[in-house]
Order: structure tokens, then sequence, then C-alpha cells
């Protein structure tokens, strides 16, 4: 929606500057940065006011890049404006004066890196120096706007006070009204601010302002998505419709005011509000809706647990077992298999398409991969039945598959849930546990070349597949079931499914009521069950199993140090910011410099929408594999 | 063979919409997976909820839902006859702002016929596992299920329901 305005209204503005190019519409009666103090400004004035309408028009159109020219005192400025666009073909927009230079926008980088070889070219008997200037020098624009917000805010109450913004008589004085009206530039250009100044806003008051319509201040949406109170009282907005943009946007809106407005004689105006925010409460004043019920409809009916022991010896039994159990999967796997007999069975699925927290770089199965059981992916019964492991050496060979561990569930065990109940047919119990791990070191086989050189098959094709570049060490979720049996004074595990997914945070597992402090059966793991860990040891990588990946992942590795650490040629032609802009998103997203430049240009260079964008697509699955680096 | 498919259909039983001309309340509740035995645990996020019936009872309470199975894995214990199941997938709660049955909120609104469309919230991730008796695979429909574990693993920020 942003981005679809923000080109849309980019397209009407370069229209609007060639016609007016000609007519001389564009002229400055006043110049040499004169500041019009006096009342009624009117519409030709140099000075904040075209200032804010240069910062609001950025706003808007994020790829104009400023431009400065110097030098160019032998003649008006306007003259200089039509000489530049006839001697470079390049349009200088909205130039104003300011100081012993020009300043305007042009609409690329690449054509400020154009026009700035002009530097040197004669005007008027002079040389023009011609500069980008680094960012932020929208200094006095900036400052009266920060000033304005700063004033209307009211930390205490949480309030963000923008009633009536004309009447400021500061920004008055300072002509930000010249050429601005506040709901197509100056409010999308007050919201970045906002952002940018981090105020914790709860309630936000638009009352007064001579809106006709939502959609010029739809961003509040993006800069306060938990705003929880909102007027918009005596404003002239009319369609009910226009409201819609708004759905399902403020999850959190509980109270709303639009009384004052045309738009609540519409039949349908309340039932409509009410649908497009989910939690409004209370809107003109008046209950809406009963806050309990409300409350309960999206609350699921049971607050979650962290954990679930079916009676105390369960408890005993499978908190020593999965304390145990985890350290010699982090340390030895192999010490694990006396706890497997010959019937027992382990195999291990991968999960990818599980919702997660992870960025694109953790998500990396390479190794799992050819392992993977999940049978909603594997379809051929032999390969099915290969990848099941019975009997301790065949799940050993398994284990060895898998990426050295680290798991903290005796030093955050917050960070793990777990369930534990009987299993009467086994006169056993499972145990269900979810939670987290760093993968520490490459495993001591690799299934990747295992399955190439054998070549059986399905097997190794989707071997083939995976190449050892995806191979990256990263921290992944997990879900593990046991069926243990106790036999003799120890524990057998019939059963162990292991599923790997993205890594997710624990969130989802912290209880959100306070409760009194759980005893007996609910306990949480206690830290006495069993005894410490020894974490000096782990927490190496074996120099051997790395050495032996080595030749493999160091490609990778270098190339991205090469990338992140120094400026690639291919983005010279950017602003420094730009450049250092396109960097982060390599780095956050593991794409490739072609479409992390691609992903920073289509974002309008708007960090959010360029991340939340590639989130959108990664998870729909439409990002080709040869994206990424 | 224990497929996705059967699977799958085990979850949508979960997720089935209450119509009146369908259903009324007992049978629909009946519905929420019918495979249950009479006294098997059925564990939600942690909290035991005793057998067949008051999962029901609790299933209706519930907010509209739509289960994806992503993954599965299972194993036969032998000698018991039964299949131990682990799956994972992903969730998402209608957030109209009404329950299953069709009530909201809203106050002095007329009485609205039931509107059935939804406006699915953001996916929640989900870890499930079952205990089977083996002859699920010939008598799909029976009471076949001895044990149900559902948790949320995940829950993404912009959902409205809360778990």
């Amino acid at each position: 929606m942003y981005r679809g305005r923000g080109s849309g209204g980019y397209r009407g503005g370069r229209g609007g500057y060639q016609r007016s190019n000609g007519a001389g519409a564009d002229g400055m009666e006043i110049e040499g940065g004169v500041r019009n103090n006096g009342a009624g400004n009117g519409g030709r004035i140099t000075g904040p006011g075209e200032q804010l309408n240069q910062l609001a028009n950025q706003a808007v159109q994020q790829n104009s890049v400023p431009v400065e020219v110097r030098g160019w005192q032998g003649g008006s400025k306007d003259d200089l404006v039509s000489f530049i666009s006839r001697k470079t073909r390049i349009p200088l927009l909205n130039a104003v004066i300011e100081g012993d230079a020009i300043k305007g926008f042009v609409k690329t980088n690449r054509d400020a890196e154009d026009l700035k070889k002009w530097s040197g070219v004669r005007f008027a008997g002079n040389a023009l120096k011609i500069e980008l200037p680094s960012s932020g020098q929208q200094g006095s624009a900036m400052v009266l706007l920060k000033g304005f917000l700063h004033r209307r805010y009211n930390a205490n109450a949480k309030l963000l006070d923008l009633t009536n913004i004309s009447s400021d008589a500061d920004l008055q004085q300072n002509g930000a009204f010249s050429s601005l009206s506040v709901q197509s530039k100056m409010f999308p250009a007050l919201m970045k601010l906002a952002s940018m100044e981090n105020f914790d806003v709860e309630s936000v008051n638009l009352s007064e302002n001579n809106l006709d319509d939502i959609s010029g201040i739809t961003t509040l949406a993006q800069t306060f998505p938990n705003l929880k109170n909102l007027a918009l009282t005596n404003n002239k907005i009319s369609k009910l419709r226009s409201f819609e943009i708004w759905k399902n946007k403020f999850k959190n809106l509980r109270e709303l005011i639009i009384a004052g407005n045309p738009v609540t004689t519409d039949p349908q105006y309340k039932p409509t509000i009410a649908k497009v925010f989910p939690r409004l409460v209370i809107l003109d004043g008046i209950m809406i809706r009963d806050e309990g019920k409300l409350q309960l409809i999206y609350q699921l009916p049971i607050l979650k647990k962290q954990f679930f022991f079916e009676d105390s010896e369960i408890q005993t039994l499978s908190t020593q077992f999965v304390s145990n159990f985890l350290q010699f999967w982090d340390s030895d796997r192999t010490q694990l298999l006396q706890l497997y007999s010959p019937q027992s069975q382990f195999s291990i699925s991968v999960d990818s398409s599980v919702p997660n927290d992870s960025n694109a770089s953790q998500i990396s199965f390479g190794y799992y991969i050819p392992i993977s059981r999940n049978l909603s992916r594997v379809s051929s019964e032999r390969t099915r039945q290969q990848r099941l492991g019975t009997g301790p050496e065949s799940i050993l060979k398994l284990f060895q598959n898998i990426p050295k561990t680290k798991h903290s569930l005796t030093s955050n065990p917050e960070l793990y849930s777990m369930e534990a109940w009987r299993f009467p047919q086994v006169n056993g119990f499972i145990i269900s546990l979810h939670g987290e791990f760093e993968e520490v070191g490459h495993p001591a086989t690799d299934a990747n070349q295992h399955s190439n050189s054998s070549s059986s098959g399905r097997g190794g094709r989707r071997g083939a597949m995976t190449n050892s570049s995806t191979n990256r060490l990263t921290k992944k979720s997990f879900d593990r079931e046991f069926v243990v049996v106790p036999a003799n004074g120890s524990l057998i595990i019939a059963s162990d499914l292991l599923i790997i997914r993205p890594w997710s945070n624990h969130q989802s597992f912290v209880e959100t009521t306070i409760t009194p402090p759980p005893t007996g059966e609910q306990q949480p793991i206690p830290p006495q069950s069993q005894g410490s860990i020894p974490g000096s040891s782990q927490a190496q990588i074996p120099p051997s199993s790395s050495q032996q990946q080595a030749p493999s992942v160091l490609p990778t590795s270098q190339q991205q140090a090469q990338q992140i650490g120094s400026i690639p040629q291919e983005l010279s032609h950017l602003s420094p910011t730009q450049q250092e802009f396109v960097m982060k998103v390599i780095q956050d997203t593991k794409l490739n410099l072609q479409f992390s430049l691609l992903l920073s240009e289509q974002s309008s260079w708007n960090y959010e929408i360029a991340i939340n964008g590639f989130k959108e697509s990664h998870q729909q699955g439409q990002i080709p594999p040869e994206a990424f680096m | 063979m224990v497929d996705q498919g059967y699977v799958k259909e085990l979850f949508q039983t979960l997720d089935k919409q209450f119509t009146p001309a369908q259903y009324n309340l007992d049978t629909y509740k009946q519905s929420f997976l019918p495979q249950l035995k009479i006294n098997s645990p059925v564990i939600l996020n942690g909290n035991p909820i005793g057998g067949k019936l008051a999962f029901q009872e609790h299933w209706l309470k519930f907010p509209q839902s739509q289960h994806n199975v992503t993954s599965l894995d299972y194993h036969s214990i032998p000698g018991t006859g039964t299949l131990i199941i682990n799956l994972s997938g992903k969730v998402r709660f209608d957030e109209t702002g009404k329950t299953k049955l069709g009530e909201t909120a809203d106050l002095d609104q007329p009485q609205a016929p039931l509107d059935t469309r939804n406006f699915w919230g953001s996916w929640l991730g989900f870890n499930a596992n079952l205990i089977l008796d083996e002859i699920a695979l010939q008598n799909p429909n029976s009471e076949v299920i001895n044990s149900l574990n559902w948790r949320i693993v995940f829950k993404p920020d912009d959902s409205l329901v809360t778990i």
C-alpha cells in the first residue's frame, strides 16, 4: 500500500515538475534564505516551509537524492536549474537556495552520480561545484518538526496530541504550511520522525485537522501498531470505506472517537468500524463490546503451562532422564547407545515450514535433509525404511550425521518445555520435549557425501541437491518424543522421534498468569535432579571434525567476510547511506548482492519494508535459492 | 501405513465449522476427534484435559482453527499393537471476534444470522504427539487414539489470540 502510494506520488511530482519548468511556476520570488515571519504566507517563499516540503516529499518519495551546487552566483537560481536540465538532461527538482549553495533533488543515485561528473562545468562564467551531501542535511526542517513533536508529546500520559496541527505557532511562524497540507505530506514526515524518536505512545489525538480522508494518515498504523486510543474528532472524513485500509492493523485499539465527521451518519458506520478494529470496545464514547467477553474470545480457554508431568514419579524419572540424555547428546552420543535395545527405533524429521523467529541465514538444514524421514515429504517406501534407525548400530549411524550440539536445559530451563505421561501399553512413559540448541560442530559423518558416493536412487539425488555451502551451523528448535521403558533398574528408549525446525524463541512456553509458586507435580525441573554438566569440554568444536569440513565451508565464509567488510564495486553509484543500507540487508537476509540491491530499491530504502517484504516472500517460498549467497 | 492424508483428516476434525443446518450443539462437539477413546488422556499446552468428552467440551471454546500438518513421523512399537506419532505444523485462528458458535462480544447488536466468514490471523507453530492403535490402519474412523498431546511452539507477535 505504502509503496504503491509512494511511487504514484512520485510520478505525479515528476510530471508536475516538467510542466512547471517551462512556465516558471516553480520560481521563487524571495531568494537567499530570507525567513518570512509575517502572517498570511503566500505560496512562493523559500525558507523552512519549502524545506519542510522537501522533507515531506522525501518521506513520500524516498528515491529523491539530494544534490548541492555551488559557484552559481553568476546567474539566478532559475537560470541554473534550467541550465543543468538542458546541459545534463538530469532535472534538478525542488531547488532552493541555502547559504552559498543551491540544493535540489534528482531522481536516482545514478542521476546524482552522473550529475556529479559535471562538476567543473562553466555556468555564467564560473565553474560549478556539484556535490552529493551526506544524509542528514535537512537540519532546520527536522529540528522544527522534532520540536513540534516534543511539544505535543506527553510521556506520562503516553499521549501524542496532534490536535489542530496547523495552529502551532512555531510551525506557522516558520512557514511550515505555505505549501503543504497536513494530511498529504507533513503527516508521513511526522510519523517518520516519531518512529525515530521512539516515543512510547498509547493514545493519539488527531482532532481538528481538516482531514477529509484517512489516506494521508495511514502511516499511523505502521508507526504505532499497538495504539490503544485514537481520536479523529471534528475532521471532514466522509468515506466509511476509507477505514478498510486499517483493517486488522490496530490490533489493540480499544477506544476510537470519530464524532464530528460526516462519516458517522452512514447507516453502516458502527458495524463497519467494529469490523475494522477487532479489539475496539468504545466508539464515540459508547460501549460497543463487552470487554470481558472479548477477552475470552481471543484467549485460548486454557492457559499454557511450561511443564506437565502426570505424577511425581514420572516427573523425577523424566527430568533426570532428559538432563542426562542431553548432556551425553552434546558431549558423546556413543555413550547413549546403551539406552537403545536391538528393537529400539530412532528417526529424524526436518520441518522447515513451521513458522518461526529465524532469519534466512539461520535456516540451514543441509545436514539433516539426507537423513530426514519426514513422511509428508519422503514418499518412497525404501527411503523411509533406510532412514529409520533400528537397534544401536544403525541408530548411531544416524546420530553421527547430526551436527554436534549444545543444549542449555540446566542453565536456561525457561527455554524448554516438556510433557511426560504414562504409556500403559509399554509399562513406561512418554516424554515430549521442546526447546532449542546451538549447533557447535559439523557432524562426524556427512550424509551428503555419503549418499553421493553410493548414489542410491532418490537418496543420492537429494544429497546432490544440498551442496555443502548450505550447511551452516546455526541455532535450531526441536520437538523430541521418547517412549521410555523402565527395565531392571535402568531405562530403555523404545522409540525416539526427533523433529528439527527453524529456531523460535520460547515465548510460547512462558506462562502468562501470575500463579503461586508451583508445588509437587507442577514443579519445573529441579536443578538437583542431576549432576552438573561440564560445560567447557562441549563448548569447543572438536578440531578434527571442523578441519574435515573446512574445504567446503571456507569459500562461503570468506565471501561473506569480504562482502561485509568492504563495499563491492557494484554499489559504488550509491550514496554511503544507501551502501550501508544494502550491506545491512545482505547481512540480515543473506541474500546475494544483486538481490539485496533489488530489495533495497524496491523498498524505497525503507529498512522495515525491505525486511518485512523479504520475510513474507521467503515464507511463501517465492525467493529462489540462487538469490542467496 | 499411516500417511499424511490420514493424520490430516484427524486434525481437520478439529477445524470443523459450525452451521446450524449441519449440526446441533452435541453433534458438533462430537465431531471433534471422534477417534479418541473415551478415557484417552489429552494434554493441551501442558494442561491435562481428561478424556474425550472433556476434550470436546474444551475444544468448543477454542476459536475457529485451521491446522496444517507439515511433518509427520511414526514408529510402530513392537509387541504393543500401537503406533507413536510425532508431527509438527502450523495452525491459525479466526480473528473476527466470535466463538465457534458465532457468539460475539458486540453489545446491542440485533440477532444477526451466523456469519461463517473467518479472518485468519497469522500462523502459529504447533507440535503434536499421538498414540494410535495399529488397527487404525484398517479402521481409521474407529476409536483408535490412546492419547493426544498438543502444544503451540511458536506464536507470532501480531496474533490477536493469546495462548
